[in-house]
């Protein structure tokens, strides 16, 4: 309990005492990034149960792969436990159906003029209902060039489709989701 | 647009708290979830000091037996190992074997003859007393031609030699009563009197059996001269 109330040691000292097994260090590393890695797994799976199970074995897969981590610097291990956690939500995904099934069967608007406010004036809590109304193979190349910052050659590879598909999809999701925020700010 | 677009949804995303999103999200029970997914701590015993001293001394006591048991072990081993090699025909061998030594001496020996054989007197004969000496030789290897050891020779011998041959005085067996004229003629020609007895007495040993009687006088004509 020690160490969940003064935060005195350092990352790299939190990595070396979560290899060893201690329960406390492995309770403050999952402090520190809970809040980050559930809103990850919820931008992927919009049931929220799902979403809690798929981060829990994130998690459970980071302390086991630790030794495996190599620090570099501030930020890494964030970025190495985030890239866990897209892989479990895509691997659940997979599991669950084919990510593209039915995509291409919407009807997509093509570019809406989009007030940069209405994004601003939307609380993350609507936002984030807006991205789950997306169909899962668009919510998700959205997500990976987004969030993530991926490239168009990247979510081909780690989705096994082409770059043209990715870029079909993701600007599909983005007219469709472009146009479901200035419907949802006209309605407010 | 749609630059500015990916960025504000970013930005909003960025400075989102979990609260917000899923306000009934329990981390604690999360969290007791999660952990007993996870493997258990391995948990150091705490030894006592006291502990440690025991431990010490049983260890020395081990490796020491061990020491012990390992030289003994080493011990026969090197024995095994040097009779082995005594066994081996490799070195030199020296062994005792015995010889012969003939040494004559002259002793008197009855001459036995057989009833039907003519008497004849006795004679001096030399006797080789055999003596064993011991010698030691190399012996051969075994690859080689196998060593000939000679038995000893425990039993003695007995060669008879001949009696230096006395004078025989020359006399006919049909003129004894001519004795005199033929020491008369040995007198004067030594070497007739040799060959004369040469001849008498491979005529004696040529005697038929039918003559026996006639030799028998001729032995005591002899013994009595």
């Amino acid at each position: 309990m020690t160490l969940r109330t003064t935060h005195t040691i350092n990352e790299q000292e939190l990595i070396a005492s979560c290899i060893d097994g201690e329960r406390i260090a492995q309770r403050q590393l999952y402090d520190k990034y809970i809040d980050f890695m559930m809103l990850t797994c919820l931008r992927y799976i919009p049931n929220a149960e799902d979403a809690r199970e798929v981060m829990m074995d994130g998690f459970c897969n980071c302390f086991k792969n630790l030794q495996k981590f190599e620090y570099r610097g501030d930020g890494s291990l964030k970025a190495w436990m985030k890239k866990i956690m897209i892989n479990q939500c895509l691997m659940f995904l997979r599991k669950k159906d084919n990510i593209l099934a039915g995509a291409n069967e919407l009807d997509y608007a093509s570019d809406v003029a989009l007030d940069n406010d209405a994004i601003g004036r939307m609380s993350v809590k609507e936002l984030m209902a807006l991205i789950h109304s997306l169909p899962d193979g668009y919510r998700t190349i959205f997500n990976l060039y987004t969030f993530e910052g991926m490239t168009h050659k990247e979510i081909g590879v780690l989705m096994n489709i082409s770059d043209n598909t990715s870029k079909s999809q993701l600007h599909k999701a983005k007219a469709l989701l472009q146009k479901t925020i200035l419907d949802h700010s006209k309605n407010n | 647009m749609g630059t500015d677009f990916e960025k504000m949804m970013n930005d909003k995303m960025e400075n989102a708290s979990l609260h917000d999103v899923l306000p009934g999200f329990d981390k604690d029970q999360a969290w007791d979830e999660l952990s007993e997914k996870l493997p258990a701590k391995k948990k150091r015993r705490v030894v006592p000091v006291w502990w440690t001293h025991a431990a010490a001394v049983v260890a020395g006591v081990l490796i020491g037996s061990v020491a012990i048991t390992t030289i003994l072990n080493n011990d026969d081993k090197q024995a095994e190992q040097q009779v082995t090699i005594a066994n081996k025909p490799v070195a030199p061998q020296v062994i005792v074997k015995t010889d012969t030594v003939y040494v004559t001496k002259e002793v008197e020996v009855p001459v036995v003859q057989p009833v039907a054989a003519p008497l004849q007197p006795v004679q001096k004969q030399q006797v080789v007393v055999a003596q064993q000496k011991e010698v030691a030789q190399p012996v051969k290897k075994k690859d080689q031609a196998p060593a000939i050891v000679t038995e000893t020779l425990t039993e003695e011998k007995t060669v008879i030699a001949k009696a230096p041959v006395k004078k025989v005085k020359p006399v006919h067996l049909l003129d004894i009563e001519n004795e005199d004229r033929n020491t008369a003629l040995y007198q004067s020609d030594p070497s007739a009197k040799v060959r004369s007895g040469f001849a008498l007495q491979i005529s004696a040993e040529r005697l038929p059996a039918s003559n026996q009687h006639a030799s028998s006088i001729f032995h005591g004509f002899k013994k009595s001269k």
